[in-house]
């Protein structure tokens, strides 16, 4: 076994495709890291002394040259007030009154702004729900920032409240598209892991290991590869966030949306709880992806076939998702659905399907349930003589 | 002790191998000779359970079998088959290879370094496959065997490739591995070389063992030999008649068997072919080339 995994170590380690992954995927890391990670727009900035001076000045400046318009004049006052009273919590530290005064006077620009429509922020363009989209994003900001200061968090620091930390920047890459790219990173690490030992019959069909066995040590193989690629990039991104914004605390708390028969509404938990569980479902999910390409590797041996394959399974959930799909679908919780982890893990998934059941939980059972099946599949495949021999 | 008991295979219409029994006990290598195509590298194969045959079986001390997926586990750990050039890693160095067929079965690299130097592959092994020329590869194969040390050894074509000099090395290697009592079979085309070593000589024909060559120092085995055209045997038998047991091979080589003959009826026989111009006499067993010729170029 150790001179098995030792020898197909070497062989994955010395393959030229995977090492322009890891080191793209590197180079990548740390481009995010210096580059794109700094020009990050939040939805809302955080309110420093400066800032709120500069608006109450503002406000104040409306109030004398349009003292004639009453919702002016009444939106003016009443930002200038909730700004003094932020100003004020800020310089003292009282972070849930500096919070809810945040939230009142983000509302009050708000309406100020656009009156009772829709904040274009909060959606993309030709999103048929924008409405549904910017309730659920403000609801979110709502739930994070008096998380803040019901929990009690230590050392808020503007990129804390932007969510700008290290560790706050890998929750929001894992919420957007990094689940499948890592996938995608997998799939290409894994398409010939088997097809490779092809032009080596005599060395791989004598060895005195069960083909099962031989399987599961590619398996770890690969897994591991995967495992250092997150590694890698999270250590890039400690080097080049960290010193800049901080690493960010495991307890930050992070609102999760559960889907209800009457709307919906944010939970929260721990930013170290979130990413475990989201490792959780991505090592899951990995894992499932690997032993279904190495079934295919199996039955096909074609390379070509594994990267089509593997990289279709990634998209599948398009082929059964509509916006609007309504509650009483349980196709949700097919396993595709949970590929996406962090949109599963802070509950859009929910909000998108107008479900309650699309979380860790039943992702873990849906993945486990489909990883289950896959191992069925290698045992009955292998139990033909002609799959075992490459 | 491995048994072939009963194998046959055919592929299609054409019949490989038909009905071959075989028994090779410890410290004893058979060779395996036929023209390509007429089922050697099938056989071992077979043996190797690389392929299943139609019919029949093969079995290591008469408990070991390929009849399940456990069992053809438990024989891999007593055979290794001779990795093929062709299927060695290139990006990987000739030691990671030796070492991982070390580790494999015995579960160490004690003896790598040894193997490395008797082998003549210090100044290469750590260099990738890759930059390797046909024989260090035919080297590194036979290493990673030696690395391994099963009890039984399959090899095909082992001398491919290689320059005399290693010929002779590998040929020492192969003696020594049957002084440890190592069950060895080989297919192989060298044929002279095929003789310094094996215990026994396999010719295939049309899927069947057509002759078995006994590599034993008994005089009946024994042969005065010399070369004589087809249109001089006649007259040379009215001459002096041939005794009883010679035999004339691919219409070129006359063989006078040395069973039961005094000393100066050797010498007379000699004198009586050198006298008639035929002075490339020697004395010794029917050598498997002679034998490879009578077999299968025999027209």
């Amino acid at each position: 076994m150790v001179a098995q995994f030792t020898f197909e170590w070497l062989l994955f380690t010395r393959n030229i495709k995977n090492r322009l992954i890891f080191i793209i995927f590197l180079i990548a890391a740390v481009y995010y890291g210096l580059v794109i990670a700094p020009d990050f727009q939040p939805l809302y900035s955080f309110a420093d002394e400066d800032t709120i001076s500069e608006r109450i000045d503002d406000q104040q400046y409306l109030l004398e040259i349009y003292p004639e318009r009453p919702y002016t004049v009444e939106s003016a006052y009443n930002i200038i007030e909730q700004s003094e009273i932020q100003r004020e919590a800020l310089i003292e530290e009282d972070w849930e009154t500096y919070f809810q005064s945040t939230q009142q006077v983000n509302n009050e620009i708000h309406l100020a702004r656009y009156g009772y429509s829709v904040d274009p922020r909060f959606f993309d363009i030709n999103e048929p729900y924008p409405g549904q989209a910017a309730a659920f994003w403000r609801g979110y900001t709502n739930v994070r920032y008096t998380g803040y200061w019901e929990e009690g968090l230590e050392d808020i620091t503007p990129s804390l409240v932007e969510e700008r930390t290290v560790l706050q920047t890998i929750q929001r890459l894992l919420q957007d598209n990094l689940p499948v790219i890592l996938l995608i990173l997998l799939v290409l690490l894994t398409i010939d892991i088997y097809t490779r030992d092809k032009g080596h019959t005599t060395v791989f069909n004598s060895k005195p290991l069960s083909f099962g066995k031989v399987l599961w040590i590619k398996t770890l193989v690969v897994m591991i590869g995967f495992i250092l690629i997150l590694l890698t990039g999270f250590i890039a991104l400690l080097i080049t966030i960290g010193p800049r914004y901080g690493l960010g605390s495991f307890s930050i708390p992070i609102p999760v949306f559960e889907f209800t028969i009457y709307g919906g509404e944010f939970e929260r938990i721990s930013i170290g709880s979130w990413l475990l569980q989201a490792i959780v479902l991505l090592v899951m999910s990995g894992l499932g992806l690997v032993r279904l390409i190495l079934w295919f590797s199996i039955l096909i041996k074609q390379e070509l076939f594994n990267l089509v394959a593997g990289v279709s399974v990634l998209f599948a959930e398009s082929l059964y998702y509509s916006r609007g799909i309504g509650f009483f679908s349980n196709i949700g919780l097919l396993p595709p659905t949970f590929l996406s982890v962090g949109s599963v893990m802070m509950g859009y998934h929910n909000f998108l399907y107008n479900s309650g059941d699309i979380h860790f939980m039943n992702g873990v059972i849906s993945l486990g349930i489909t990883i289950l099946v896959i191992e069925i599949l290698i045992y009955l495949t292998t139990r033909f003589r002609v799959f075992r021999r490459i | 002790m491995l048994e072939i008991k009963g194998v046959s295979q055919s592929f299609g219409d054409h019949t490989v191998l038909d009905d071959i029994n075989l028994t090779i006990r410890g410290g004893e290598i058979v060779g395996l000779v036929a023209p390509n195509g007429t089922g050697k590298t099938t056989l071992l194969n077979i043996v190797m359970n690389f392929l299943k045959p139609d019919e029949g079986k093969i079995t290591y001390k008469q408990k070991m079998d390929y009849s399940s997926k456990r069992k053809e586990i438990q024989m891999r750990r007593h055979l290794s088959f001779l990795p093929e050039i062709d299927d060695l890693y290139q990006e990987l160095t000739g030691l990671e290879h030796i070492n991982y067929y070390g580790r494999l079965w015995q579960q160490t690299t004690r003896e790598v370094e040894q193997i490395i130097e008797r082998l003549h592959m210090t100044h290469y092994v750590k260099n990738p496959v890759k930059t390797y020329s046909l024989g260090m590869r035919q080297r590194l194969c036979f290493a990673m065997m030696l690395a391994a040390d099963t009890e039984v050894m399959l090899m095909d074509e082992v001398m491919n490739g290689l320059d005399p000099d290693n010929v002779d090395l590998l040929t020492a290697e192969l003696i020594n591995l049957k002084e440890r009592g190592k069950i060895i079979m080989i297919a192989s085309h060298l044929l002279n070389n095929l003789d310094l070593y094996s215990d026994r000589v396999l010719f295939l024909k049309d899927g069947r063992v057509v002759l078995e060559s006994v590599h034993e120092s008994q005089e009946c085995d024994s042969y005065i030999k010399v070369t004589v055209p087809s249109h001089a045997i006649e007259q040379l038998k009215t001459e002096k008649p041939f005794p009883e047991g010679s035999r004339y091979m691919s219409h070129r080589l006359l063989c006078i068997p040395l069973n039961g003959m005094q000393p100066d009826q050797v010498g007379d026989w000699v004198s009586f072919l050198y006298k008639k111009g035929y002075r490339d006499t020697t004395i010794g067993e029917i050598g498997s080339s002679e034998w490879y010729s009578e077999l299968y170029n025999n027209k």
